[in-house]
């Protein structure tokens, strides 16, 4: 019989303890073995010349049982996790998967930065920034309301059952920048589907994979999964965060999650409602020349991962709303991060932030753009914080505000 | 740690410019951290959102939402933008010295 061993389930077999960590174990270590040391990744590494680490060099120094000085590195949480050096590896050495462990193993109160704090907010409040469901609530409500002036027909319910889409949120708009809420709200009224608000759970980020608390990644996944199960909900919806979303779809796996619903990206849904013309827009509410970051997470790692990425839809939807759109290059699975990702907007290394973000910045100031369009909160953060600390004229906008300023309401 | 002066005293801040020890915070520090957020004078209304976003910090230990802010100076969202334009948190929350916020910021 097929699947058995010795009158026993191969998957019996496989979810023994020992054997379990015996696998996982030797996969990391084949997958480091093939190696060549070529330095490929090193090369195109943003953090490359920063200090005396580099890609190439910490997969040498697993190899060679220095791997404590791995752990102990700076190197770890500067790495932005963009994974062009994984991309590029001719031998499919999986170095960002080796940056994630190598912080698992970091003592807990070691973590530089915020984010194993924010990863413990997550965990205890099911949000990144400690806010209470009143509070919450009552800015969903302040906000709807505001909404309402523009389009008065605006309306939508809480912790809906049966509705057809669970709608996530980072919690910095609630927190610090509420009218991008609207532009959400707006975006799905006037796509007609059925859609809720949650209360609870509904944090749209995931900072525990960045710190490395591989725990709190998956029981917050759970959480969230839980919630949305109890109410029904066929699609969840996931909020412009690549992190996010990335952290959503390789914890399932990771963590053998398989939810009864599914995850689509905000992105993709925007591009299938201007499709199926259930958005209408004009393109001329939007005349600045404006250009595209492709958030590392849903291009390049998604794409890597099997996830669907939002490369292909981005470009259409910004080509709909906007009058004047032109390419950044490199693009698309060859875009360089933004200079935040991974958790290094978080991580207090702001002078290994700024020396990659030179990357970014030429990308930018070639297009021209007066806008940048970052479908990422952490993007948007991080091209923000290069355009002050430069003093650059563009600044980084979300898709969410562009198709939301360019919607036409009957 | 890099070190924030104002005159001739120093004060400890993050890589980011966050005070590491918000007990030290007075307002000599918020006007010197101010020039630093493009706000070249604290105004009245500058000082109505600093001092209630301190006074919400020190008695509750986490940054207030912006609803809250508003409902409490009184200010529209837009005007607490327009007041500090690298925006609330990293202006703000800074000036007002409460540490970098968690998230996305």
């Amino acid at each position: 019989m097929a699947n058995e061993c010795a009158g026993r389930a191969l998957s019996e077999i496989d979810s023994l303890p020992l054997r379990r960590a015996l696998v996982d174990e030797a996969a990391w270590l084949a997958d480091l073995d093939y190696c060549m040391t070529c330095g490929k990744c090193t090369s195109v590494c943003p953090l490359h010349g920063y200090s005396s680490m580099d890609p190439r060099k910490i997969v040498r120094l697993v190899m060679l049982g220095e791997e404590q000085d791995v752990i102990d590195s700076d190197f770890i949480y500067q790495c932005t996790t963009c994974e062009r050096c994984s991309y590029v590896c001719p031998m499919g050495v999986k170095i960002g998967n080796m940056i994630t462990r190598a912080r698992s193993m970091r003592p807990r109160d070691q973590v530089p930065g915020g984010s194993q704090k924010t990863a413990d907010l997550h965990r205890s409040v099911g949000n990144n920034m400690n806010l209470k469901t009143e509070d919450w609530l009552e800015t969903v409500d302040w906000m709807k309301e505001e909404a309402q002036e523009d389009v008065p027909s605006l309306d939508f319910p809480i912790d809906e059952p049966g509705s057809d889409y669970f709608v996530t949120i980072n919690s910095k708009l609630p927190q610090y920048y509420p009218l991008d809420l609207q532009c959400i709200f707006k975006i799905f009224h006037a796509s007609g589907v059925k859609w809720t608000m949650p209360s609870t759970w509904w944090e749209g980020t995931n900072y525990a994979m960045f710190s490395g608390d591989l725990d709190t990644w998956e029981f917050t996944l759970r959480k969230q999964v839980e919630r949305v199960e109890e109410l029904g909900i066929k699609y969840m919806a996931y909020t412009e965060c690549g992190h996010g979303y990335f952290a959503t779809l390789a914890g399932y796996k990771k963590f053998g999650i398989k939810p009864k619903f599914q995850v689509i990206h905000k992105v993709n849904l925007y591009a299938k409602w201007l499709r199926e013309g259930k958005l209408k827009v004009d393109p001329s509410r939007n005349p600045q020349r404006v250009t595209l970051h492709d958030p590392c997470n849903v291009s390049r790692k998604a794409v890597m991962n099997g996830f669907p990425d939002i490369m292909d839809d981005s470009r259409y939807v910004l080509s709909k709303v906007c009058e004047n759109f032109v390419e950044m290059w490199p693009n698309r699975e060859h875009n360089y991060c933004c200079s935040g990702g991974g958790g290094a907007l978080i991580s207090g290394f702001a002078k290994a932030r700024n020396y990659y973000g030179q990357v970014k910045i030429d990308q930018i100031d070639r297009t021209g753009a007066d806008l940048v369009c970052a479908p990422c909160v952490n993007c948007h953060d991080a091209i923000e914080g290069l355009a002050t600390e430069f003093e650059k004229p563009w600044k980084p906008i979300h898709l969410w505000a562009l198709l939301a300023n360019a919607l036409v309401f009957d | 740690m890099p070190d924030f002066m104002v005159g001739d005293k120093a004060y400890e801040v993050d890589e980011d410019g966050f005070l590491q020890q918000p007990d030290l915070w007075n307002k000599e520090v918020a006007e010197a951290m101010a020039k630093t957020e493009g706000v070249e004078e604290l105004t009245e209304d500058h000082w109505k959102v600093v001092n209630f976003l301190r006074d919400y910090y020190v008695e509750y230990q986490v940054a207030p939402m912006i609803r809250k802010l508003c409902k409490s100076t009184g200010f529209k969202l837009n005007k607490i933008y327009e007041l500090f334009p690298s925006g609330p948190a990293k202006g703000a929350c800074k000036i007002a010295g409460l540490p970098k916020p968690t998230g996305c910021v």
